[in-house]
């Protein structure tokens, strides 16, 4: 759907879903009057992040798709409705915006934005309404401490958990990893992810020789890299950064002829842009990711992750990354709890924070959801991959039930290879 | 020892490009006499209009570097004519007001060309791909991009000297109102000044895209280093701004390289520093911005 | 159109129509949670945040003539500094106000030997310093947050929307008032002479440098104050959203755009450019910040002295 349709199907909507809301406020029996169900969200859909936004929102049109535009609240059908605001990855939009989502807009469910600051500028207004948000953008801890659990879910892992596997799984490898450089930027998210990694090297014996800590907008990785390559014998880089950083630091290491044992490219190597920038220097080169359409998770719908994965792609003719399942999978979690009315209004914010919170491994595409008590998905470790062959494809290593290849470690010198 | 060279080293490499995205924006000040907010437009369009021509449509890389140099210089043009121009006499403020909506406009439009994310161009160049000196390695690419940037300075500094466009465009940076006494048209020197600007700066863009991704959104960072060099180096002359590039890459070299996470705040208070000390720069000619 | 620009500009040449058309809609503002929906309430909210900040901006942007592209750091200083003596200090929130306007204050006597630079290099040497602070702030232990990993600060709910509804307004009102007596003294015949010509306002015997360091100091301890009251509006701060460069670029647009140098300029400009971001935002969504950079082009290029001249002869 273009920008331009969704703007005029909002506005139609707009003014329905404030009829039935209305409606409810006169008193009649809310289940037996409601004849859409109002799901609201905001993204910044435009700046940096538009093309993470648009994952996203493609994923909230597919589960629409795959309901086929109708759900049960309290055994009776209702229409879905959405509607998707541009916060510009602004916090003080996005406050706005979540205002405009519960005050005018009437919105039934919300759906969280992208990007940590943004997440609890919108977790603020939901708690001042005494809302529930669902969010899948934020993975810093700060979200569960402010936020978590009375007011929003989040569906993604704590980026601390990230490296555990791929470090445990290194550790492994033969010769066995001495040392590890670990390249952070300073935002929240990143800090605990490699905090996490640091733990993970010193509970194996890894020796932490470089914590780098870079600068959000740092422009250059080769001072990092020439750090590195002065730090002495580095076994492993590490990087917690997203897709960009992963580029420059594999770039960068080809220019300056770094060859550690490993390198892990960090939670996005399986963005499209590292394959289409680095081409065949991807090889060898490790990346963990939250989710993989090999993965044997299914719902209602989709037999298992290949299945939706393949409809994704022919549906939006990209393959998803992680986002896109976890993106579907919240309003199908709501779906989930508001389909029963047997105690009340499914609605009502008390008795969705109540279902959401008692969920019990509900299966879905993104995996079994079970939240903890901040409100946090309890996830198992992040898988690891590595990137194989002259034109290079993504190999599962661990955990093993996922695994369909063997590790190339360690890794040839840049220049030595064909 | 060896890891002050290599900082100086690197540093002198990546400053050949910054000094290349710098020219420009030394000429206008010196003759024009204003910031352009605008400037890192040219870089990053450049970049992108070298990427399509090569990735896209199959050109080769050279042909393409020089048809996005061309097209910055047109742009440099349409600019002056269609905005500066119309607010030339006002406040410093408008100008930059103006140009900063400028390059708002242009990176919304590039956006939508191009999409918000970044792109990246790989050269095949024959020959070993690191040269070594002693114990360290050079990406022999990043040569080659030094001494282009080398050439295209020169390519400049002759034009300024020896053809008549050159001397009309130092006699107005010199002083601007003798230059019209004797009859030099100075909307037209204004006019090539900032096609030479944006040739210059979509030239170091062609050449940005080579070594790393770059996007619409980064334009910004080019027109502030761009200001550096030219803080640092002094406005208005070609070969103040080459050495005002080198040093400026080696301070931003060293800064990322011993304290990363201040790098921003170190760089920063340089140029506040510098701009207190000597504001013609390091290597100014001694003339001071007119307004 | 001009025949109505033109009753209308009678309209608003008689003093006394003008004073009773000011206090009606003062009062029709300040009965705003009345009437208004939790959404409009908010909106307005973030336009008297933008017209006070314009309107300290234009206090030496616009009058004296020093356009400070800095000036955003202020308002993240009122912002932090509320944020930590709240947090940190347990501080009552009416003196951390206090705090922020007096921390920004401070802060801006230390911009004041940039003030030996003009134009360009003025506008520049703020923007440099903003850029530099911001990194400190956002790097240094004490300031980046509470817990080592934090980054930003996290305010306990202070009051409802109504609240802050009133007590931005009530900051708004006294920031102009303000504005408007001190322009009635010498400082603002002073620095009116300033921006006309500084050599000849020092040979007649100003003391410019004192009195740029009066507007530079009160126009940033307006800031600091408006930040302050920000930081619990937003609940959750950080440097990315209050040390933003698109805060100063929103004063110095608004300023521009009702007309720079006037009181009336910052209060036109901000309304309209929010009513007309809102509009295009939500028609025109994909296109909203285009419009937003080619309705700047078209004011300086085509109205450098803003909407507010229109009214004028």
């Amino acid at each position: 759907m273009s920008k331009k349709t969704m703007a005029i199907k909002r506005r139609t909507f707009l003014g329905s879903a404030m009829g039935a809301a209305s409606m409810v406020a006169l008193g009649a029996p809310a289940i037996a009057q409601r004849k859409t169900v109002h799901f609201g969200a905001s993204l910044p859909l435009t700046g940096p992040y538009e093309k993470v936004s648009k994952v996203y929102k493609d994923a909230y049109d597919l589960w629409t798709q795959t309901v086929g535009g109708k759900v049960s609240v309290g055994g009776q059908d209702a229409d879905v409705k959405w509607t998707i605001y541009d916060d510009e990855n602004k916090a003080a939009r996005t406050a706005e915006l979540t205002e405009r989502l519960i005050s005018s807009d009437k919105v039934d469910c919300i759906v969280g934005t992208y990007g940590t600051d943004t997440v609890l500028a919108q977790g603020a207004i939901a708690r001042k309404y005494e809302r529930i948000t669902m969010q899948a953008g934020a993975a810093s801890a700060r979200v569960d401490e402010q936020i978590g659990g009375h007011t929003t879910f989040t569906l993604i892992g704590p980026s601390r958990n990230y490296p555990t596997l791929a470090i445990d799984h290194l550790a492994k490898q033969n010769p066995k990893p001495k040392t590890m450089a670990i390249i952070t930027m300073d935002d929240p998210v990143y800090q605990e992810f490699a905090a996490g990694a640091i733990a993970d090297a010193e509970r194996h014996g890894i020796k932490i020789v470089l914590n780098e800590v870079l600068p959000m907008n740092t422009q250059d990785l080769r001072p990092t890299v020439l750090k590195i390559k002065r730090a002495g014998d580095v076994d492993i880089i590490y990087n917690t950064g997203w897709d960009l950083i992963c580029i420059k630091l594999i770039q960068e290491c080809v220019a300056l002829d770094v060859n550690p044992k490993a390198i892990v490219g960090g939670h996005l190597t399986t963005n499209p842009v590292v394959k289409e920038t680095l081409k065949g220097q991807l090889q060898y080169i490790y990346g963990i990711t939250n989710w993989l359409p090999q993965m044997a998770y299914k719902d209602k719908y989709y037999a298992n992750c290949q299945a939706f994965a393949d409809k994704f792609q022919a549906t939006y003719n990209y393959a998803p990354t992680y986002h896109a399942a976890m993106a579907y999978a919240i309003p199908y979690i709501y779906q989930h709890v508001i389909a029963d009315g047997s105690e009340g209004d499914p609605l009502d914010s008390k008795i969705m924070r109540k279902r959401i919170a008692a969920l019990n491994n509900l299966e879905s595409v993104w995996g079994p959801i079970k939240f903890n008590d901040k409100g946090r998905i309890l996830t198992p470790g992040v898988p690891v991959l590595q990137w194989q062959g002259t034109d290079p494809k993504v190999v599962v290593l661990a955990p093993d039930a996922l695994a369909n290849g063997k590790d190339l470690y360690p890794m040839p010198a840049f220049n030595k290879r064909g | 020892m060896s890891e002050i060279i290599e900082i100086i080293i690197f540093g002198t490499l990546r400053g050949a490009i910054f000094a290349l995205a710098a020219f420009g924006f030394s000429l206008v000040l010196g003759v024009l006499g204003i910031v352009n907010f605008a400037h890192g437009v040219f870089v990053v369009l450049g970049a992108l209009i070298t990427w399509s021509l090569t990735a896209q449509i199959g050109i080769n890389i050279v042909v393409a570097s020089l048809i996005a140099a061309g097209s910055m210089g047109v742009l440099g043009v349409f600019i002056q004519k269609v905005f500066i121009d119309r607010v030339f006499k006002l406040h410093p403020l408008m100008i930059l007001v103006q140009t900063f909506g400028v390059a708002v406009v242009a990176t919304q439009l590039a956006e939508l060309a191009w999409g918000g994310g970044e792109r990246s161009l790989k050269v095949e160049f024959p020959g070993p791909a690191l040269l070594t000196i002693g114990d360290i390695y050079i990406p022999t690419w990043d040569i080659v991009i030094f001494v282009i940037s080398l050439i295209a300075a020169g390519v400049l500094v002759m034009i300024m000297q020896m053809t008549p466009l050159g001397r009309a465009v130092r006699a107005c940076r010199d002083n601007i109102d003798s230059a019209s006494l004797v009859g030099v048209d100075v909307g037209r020197v204004f006019l090539i000044t900032m096609g030479i600007c944006g040739i210059w700066s979509g030239l170091a863009g062609a050449l940005v895209i080579t070594l790393k991704p770059t996007g619409p959104y980064m334009h910004f960072f080019w027109t502030l280093d761009a200001f550096l060099v030219v803080v640092i180096g002094g406005m208005g002359s070609i070969s103040g701004a080459l050495i005002g590039g080198f040093l400026y890459g080696i301070i931003n070299f060293a800064a990322y390289y011993y304290l990363p996470n201040q790098a921003p705040a170190i760089i920063f208070a340089t140029l506040i520093a510098l701009l207190m000390i000597r504001p013609q720069g390091l290597f100014g000619l001694g003339t001071t911005v007119r307004k | 159109m001009s025949a109505a620009i033109a009753s209308m500009r009678t309209l608003i040449e008689n003093d006394r129509i003008r004073l009773a058309l000011l206090a009606l809609s003062l009062v029709l503002v300040a009965l705003g949670p009345f009437y208004l929906s939790a959404y409009w309430e908010r909106v307005l909210i973030f336009v008297f945040f933008n017209i006070a900040l314009a309107s300290s901006w234009n206090v030496i942007g616009g009058i004296a003539g020093y356009p400070s592209f800095g000036h955003g750091v202020f308002f993240g200083m009122g912002a932090y500094t509320c944020a930590i003596l709240i947090v940190r200090g347990g501080v009552p929130f009416p003196l951390a106000i206090l705090g922020g306007g007096a921390v920004a204050g401070a802060f801006a006597l230390l911009f004041i030997p940039l003030f030996r630079q003009r134009g360009f290099y003025f506008a520049l040497s703020t923007l440099a310093a903003q850029f530099a602070i911001e990194t400190v702030v956002r790097t240094w232990s004490f300031t980046r947050g509470l817990q080592s990993f934090d980054q930003g600060w996290n305010l306990p709910d202070l009051g409802s929307l109504d609240f802050f509804y009133w007590l931005t307004l009530g900051l708004l009102v006294a920031c102009i008032g303000s504005i408007i007596l001190m322009l009635r003294t010498r400082v603002g015949l002073a620095l009116r002479a300033i921006h006309k010509d500084e050599v000849v306002a020092a040979s007649v015997g100003i003391p410019c440098t004192r009195y740029k360091a009066i507007a530079f100091v009160f126009s940033a301890v307006w800031p600091g104050v408006m930040g302050a009251a920000y930081a619990p509006f937003l609940v959750f701060i950080s440097s990315d959203n209050v040390f933003n460069i698109s805060i100063t670029l929103n004063m110095i647009l608004i300023a521009i755009f009702g007309g720079i140098g006037t009181i009336i300029g910052p209060i036109i400009g901000g309304l309209l450019l929010s009513i007309i971001d809102r509009l295009s935002w939500a028609y025109l969504l994909q296109y909203h910040t285009l419009i937003y950079g080619l309705m700047i082009i078209a004011v300086i290029s085509f109205r450098p002295a803003g909407i507010a001249s229109w009214f004028k002869k």
